[in-house]
């Protein structure tokens, strides 16, 4: 009979000491001994001679003890693991118990030790979570006392089937809530000068909640925030207290089939043509295969942004919704996960706007569908994708020829990682090289997806290399316009290429007595330049010709030295108009920064961004110098604690404005801190001064404060 | 002819005569006479819309004995082909004084932003001529003026900043959360055209929020853009240490947006002196704090979540540098951005824990696989027994170190 090695906290950091010192490992060793247990302690001494006279046994038989590697079982079907199989690890038996302590497995880089078992001289890893079909990566290492790692045992294995859920139930209460909330009353204790003041007492405050709950194989949770404001213009909906944001999810994990229902807001994980960046509320429901080979969504979202408790499922308006579903499918079963399908469709009217969004609507009413496809070939180095979409939709508020419009966009995508984490010249080596070919139609438009610049013929090339402390990107892009080939408008190329690259010097630690001026410090460049020309020009046309170009370098460095850190960098960036459309106009930007934590009960930080801004065709330049200091100090340990921000903004030269400086602070004063089902009660001071000087024009000067005294209570809840 | 009827017709030659004189030499009434924009025709970008700016000129005649009428123009029309489209309810109104001149001028400036449905309708019937006409009126006279709208897709002219879709980083747009917490926000902006523009983020603290909203500037920055397309803008860390209602915006100062720019809000509230954490899908951070170095003896540490089974830390890779993703024209020398969901991938190293434990480092075989000097964000997910997540943290900064 063997027994479980819990490694989390004691086994781990008796595999962890040899790299510190042996004095802490014996510390580990014996703290390990009192939570294995007296029976596994036996079993361990037993053992343990058992090794000493099997390595002895090694030695004399020629194999050297360090020379070893481990077996790792077949799978049970014989040719691919289960998601949740037992991967079982042999141990040579004259390894050491010593050496036993000092081995770790990773499975796909993530470090497993701690809940491995050992038993009959074998290590046995059951994966919590199951492991996604496809191909996964075992290495077993050993870290030698004197910190050297040696591998053990280097294995890739091939995972596919169904997910079996695992027979234990999780420890601890089926359900859980938590929720903090805190609400503030206020009272104005003084002012001057400001002309825009609500009343003197004024209610604010929030909370959010968490829950939980699981049992077998469902799972619920959700989550939730509110907001308190007595002022109706401060409030995110122009209610004292409304809901913000909320998001409920149930879940099924069976056999063979995995379904959830997700309210609230939510965000499909959907970015293609037709939906993007889109997380909405409303309502989704997904079925699948447990093995995510295979799943529909369905989705009814409120096409605008939105937070508050009006319109609560995002449901509520038949003619404000976008309707729709998602697939997605690996039909392959041989290539598993490397290849899938996606396909999406929805119909929909209402506003691409709302909360949080600024611009007018362009599209309010239409429907579109689109299909992705993807596959890596080459051991997962070479990845293809390719991708198309249809839209149509109706425009509002048409009264000369058609108000509906379509619109197709496709690209094709091909990235090439040759070289991933290889060693070369004692450094590793990771490099993709990639290309793109896109076209989105001039009338392309998807409720879904009101960002997407359209209008566009585009080849992108980049490389991607990462060699020891360097990085670096590089990409080339040429676009034209006009797509659609619209009669009479003329045509544009833009030309773009651009480079960025880090470098992370690896700085050798101090020796003893020596003084580390440098800290770890960086360095970036970032670089670009892009051309934008006419390139065919209809003779009928009564407009202008585009030729125009920009260009802008950044040169960057910082260093962070244990409690402080600080960084600088120069940005400058032209543009030149040959057509004399638009002004010509350079900027040269100095931005620096720097913050320190003392004894981590002071923080101390500070900013400064320099702006110098020439306009050619008007002969004017504008310096605007932006200054930021900011100091947070616990002065009693979680009683007492202080703040302080000011900010000082300087727009000098041509087209002077009046300059501004801002102070603000607090005093808090924790009289009871909150704990769980415990209120917590505090007093703060906050107060603000805004000064302004209007330099020539003095009737911009002038000062202006206000003072707050409040009282604060919050209330954290969990069960 | 009677004399009553000579009489009649006497005087009223004699009346006509007076008209006439008086009117050559001393204009009885005012009168517009000539309304011409400057320019005389404009660009817009089809089929999206785009600002236009005119100048106006009108010409009138001026009064006898009225020195000053008030010029105005109650709206503006777009037409195509003749037929009204759209209109543009905003008044301009203007005193003219006449100076002593017969035929005063006086001149209005707008910008107009021309609707996204004429734009539509301009792309879909090249053939047909656009407008924007305004009728100028001094109360006596009216005369309208005309400037023409000539489609367009290519980029020449001022840069337009046309859509702001600011949010949080994991895209909710509401928060409320712990003091301390890191917090950053995001704008995704849609722009015509190419130039410099210039930014501001902006903060509201609870020191203002409570009284007179005063806005203090987190960051000054300009940023080259090129095109037609997008660019993701993120702030930098936004304040989260004092408690109460914070509002965060993005101005643009140059150009302008010619829309109010959205607002976000956020709650701080205290952070608990917890013995449990949250469960769901927050799982309180204790230690390294945000972008400690990372090496053997760097312990993280997290509150325990009900009905977690084992708990594993995650370690990702923050990639500054990627290609440009669909649909986005990346700014001129800038640095593009990790997405919200970046995390979709697989972490880069770990350690998974029983739930007994909330706190560990990591062995030197797990921290080979980073690079010394090179960031990462890492973050905690609480596992339950049949393998759902049933919480995440948030994610924090770490720097790899010897």
């Amino acid at each position: 009979m063997g027994f479980p090695i819990h490694w989390s906290d004691t086994g781990s950091s008796l595999a962890r000491e040899p790299i510190r010192n042996t004095e802490a490992r014996s510390c580990s060793f014996l703290r390990a001994m009192r939570t294995i247990g007296c029976a596994a302690f036996s079993w361990l001494l037993l053992s343990s001679a058992t090794f000493a006279q099997d390595a002895g046994n090694a030695e004399s038989s020629g194999v050297l003890p360090n020379q070893w590697t481990a077996d790792l079982a077949p799978a049970s079907s014989g040719a691919s693991y289960g998601p949740l199989e037992e991967l079982v690890l042999s141990i040579p038996e004259h390894v050491t118990f010593e050496t036993l302590l000092q081995l770790g497995l990773e499975v796909d880089a993530i470090d497993v030790t701690p809940l491995l078992a050992f038993e009959n001289q074998s290590f046995t890893y059951r994966p919590q979570q199951a492991l996604a079909p496809g191909e996964h990566e075992l290495r077993l290492i050993e870290v030698t006392p004197d910190g050297q790692i040696i591998p053990r045992g280097n294995w890739v294995i091939s995972v596919s089937g169904e997910a079996v859920i695992a027979d234990s139930v999780p420890e601890g209460k089926p359900f859980s809530l938590s929720a903090t909330n805190s609400v503030e009353f206020s009272q104005r204790l003084g002012n001057r000068g400001f002309s825009n003041l609500p009343a003197r007492g004024q209610v604010s405050g929030g909370g959010y909640a968490d829950t939980a709950y699981s049992s077998g194989r469902w799972s619920v949770t959700g989550n939730a925030n509110y907001l308190i404001e007595s002022q109706e213009q401060r409030s995110a909906t122009g209610r004292g207290f409304d809901l913000g944001e909320y998001n409920f999810n149930t879940r099924f994990d069976g056999e063979d089939v995995f379904g959830q229902v997700a309210l609230g807001h939510q965000n499909l994980d959907a970015n293609n043509y037709i939906m993007s960046n889109y997380s909405r509320r409303g309502l989704s429901a997904s079925l699948g295969s447990a093995d995510e080979l295979i799943s529909l969504t369905g989705f009814g979202f409120l096409p605008e942004s939105t937070v508050g408790s009006e319109n609560l499922t995002g449901l509520g308006d038949s003619e404000n919704r976008l309707l729709g579903f998602q697939a997605k499918a690996h039909p392959v079963p041989g290539w598993g996960k490397d290849f899938s399908v996606t396909g999406i469709y929805y119909n929909g009217q209402g506003s691409e706007g709302g909360f949080g969004i600024g611009g007018e609507s362009i599209v309010n009413e239409g429907d579109g569908w689109g299909v992705t496809v993807e596959r890596f070939l080459l051991e997962r180095s070479l990845q293809l994708t390719g991708q198309y979409a249809r839209s149509n939709f109706r425009q509002d508020d048409v009264f000369v020829g058609e108000d509906e419009a379509q619109g197709n966009a496709w690209s094709f995508a091909a990235a090439y990682t040759p070289f991933q984490s290889e060693e070369i010249g004692g450094e590793y080596l990771s490099l993709t090289i990639g290309t793109q070919y896109e076209r989105v139609d001039t009338f392309f438009n998807s409720l879904a997806n009101a960002s997407l610049a359209t209008d566009r013929e585009s080849l992108l090339l980049y490389s991607d290399v990462n060699w020891g402390s360097v990085s670096a990107n590089a990409q080339a892009l040429y676009q034209t316009n006009n797509v659609d080939n619209l009669e009479n408008l003329p045509t544009e190329r833009l030309s773009s290429y651009q480079f960025s690259a880090n470098y992370y010097p690896t700085i050798d630690p101090p020796a003893e007595d020596e003084t580390d001026w440098f800290g770890q410090p960086f360095l970036n460049l970032n670089a670009g330049t892009a051309s934008n020309k006419t390139i065919k020009t209809p003779a009928e046309f009564l407009g202008t010709d585009t030729d125009n170009q920009s260009h802008s370098i950044t040169l960057g460095g910082g260093s962070n030295y244990g409690a402080w850190g600080w960084q600088v960098s120069e940005t400058f960036s032209g543009f030149i108009d040959r057509t004399n459309q638009s002004s010509d106009s350079t900027n040269y930007m100095t931005d620096a920064s720097a913050n320190w934590n003392i004894r981590d009960v002071v923080q101390l930080n500070a900013g400064v961004q320099w702006s110098r801004f020439k306009d050619k065709f008007f002969d004017t330049t504008t310096h605007t110098i932006n200054l930021n200091l900011g100091l947070q100090a616990e002065i009693i340990p979680e009683t007492l604690n202080s703040s302080l921000n000011y900010n000082l903004n300087l727009l000098t030269g041509d087209g002077d404005t009046p300059d501004n400086t801002i102070a603000n602070g607090e005093v808090l004063w924790t009289v009871l801190p909150p704990t769980e089902n415990n209120i917590g009660i505090a007093f703060a001071l906050q107060g603000l001064v805004e000064k302004r000087d209007g330099n020539s024009d003095k009737s911009f000067d002038g000062t202006d404060w206000q003072a707050f005294g409040l009282l604060r209570i919050s209330a954290p809840i969990s069960y | 002819m009677t004399s009553l009827t000579r009489k009649s017709f006497a005087t009223i030659v004699l009346f006509l005569a007076i008209t006439c004189l008086t009117t050559v030499s001393h204009p009885l009434h005012a009168e517009v006479l000539e309304v011409t924009p400057i320019p005389g025709n404009a660009q817009v970008s089809v089929p999206t819309g785009s600002a236009i700016s005119v100048t106006w000129r009108v010409t009138r005649r001026a009064a006898a004995g009225i020195p000053a009428v008030t010029v105005r123009s109650s709206s503006g029309a777009f037409a195509i082909g003749g037929t009204p489209v759209a209109t543009n309810a905003i008044l301009l109104t203007k005193v003219s004084n006449s100076g002593g001149q017969a035929f005063p001028v006086v001149t209005f400036q707008e910008t107009v932003q021309v609707p996204p449905s004429v734009a539509f309708q301009m792309a879909q019937n090249p053939g047909l001529v656009a407008t924007y006409s305004r009728s100028f009126d001094d109360g006596l006279g009216a005369e309208v003026g005309s400037m023409r709208l000539i489609p367009t897709t290519n980029n020449a002219g001022e840069l337009e900043l046309r859509r702001l879709d600011l949010f949080f980083e994991d895209r909710s747009r509401v928060k409320v959360l712990p003091s301390g917490e890191r917090l950053v926000a995001v704008a995704d902006i849609n722009f015509d055209r190419s130039g410099i523009a210039a930014f501001e983020w902006q903060i509201a603290d609870p020191s203002s929020t409570r009284g007179a909203l005063v806005f203090r500037r987190l960051k000054v920055f300009r940023r080259s853009l090129a095109g037609r397309g997008r660019v993701t803008l993120q702030s930098p860390e936004l304040p989260t240490t004092a408690q109460g209602l914070h509002i965060v915006r993005l101005v643009a100062t140059d150009p302008e947006f010619d829309f109010t720019p959205p607002e976000l809000k956020y709650f701080v509230v205290p952070r608990k002196n917890a013995t449990t954490a949250p469960a769901g899908q927050n799982i309180l951070l204790e230690g390294p704090p945000e972008g400690a170095a990372l090496t053997t003896e760097t312990e993280f540490s997290w509150q325990s979540t009900p009905g977690a089974a084992v708990y594993q830390l995650e370690i990702y890779p923050v990639s500054s540098e990627r290609p440009v993703p669909p649909g986005q024209v990346q700014p001129i020398g800038g640095r593009l951005l990790v997405e919200p969901d970046e995390l979709s991938t697989r972490p880069i190293t770990g350690i998974v824990l029983p739930s007994d434990k909330n706190t560990t480092s990591l062995m030197v075989y797990s921290l080979a696989h980073l690079e010394v000097g090179r960031p990462y964000i890492w973050r905690i997910k609480a596992i339950s027994g049949n393998g759902t997540v049933i919480g995440t943290s948030p994610l924090r900064r770490i720097v790899a170190a010897e």
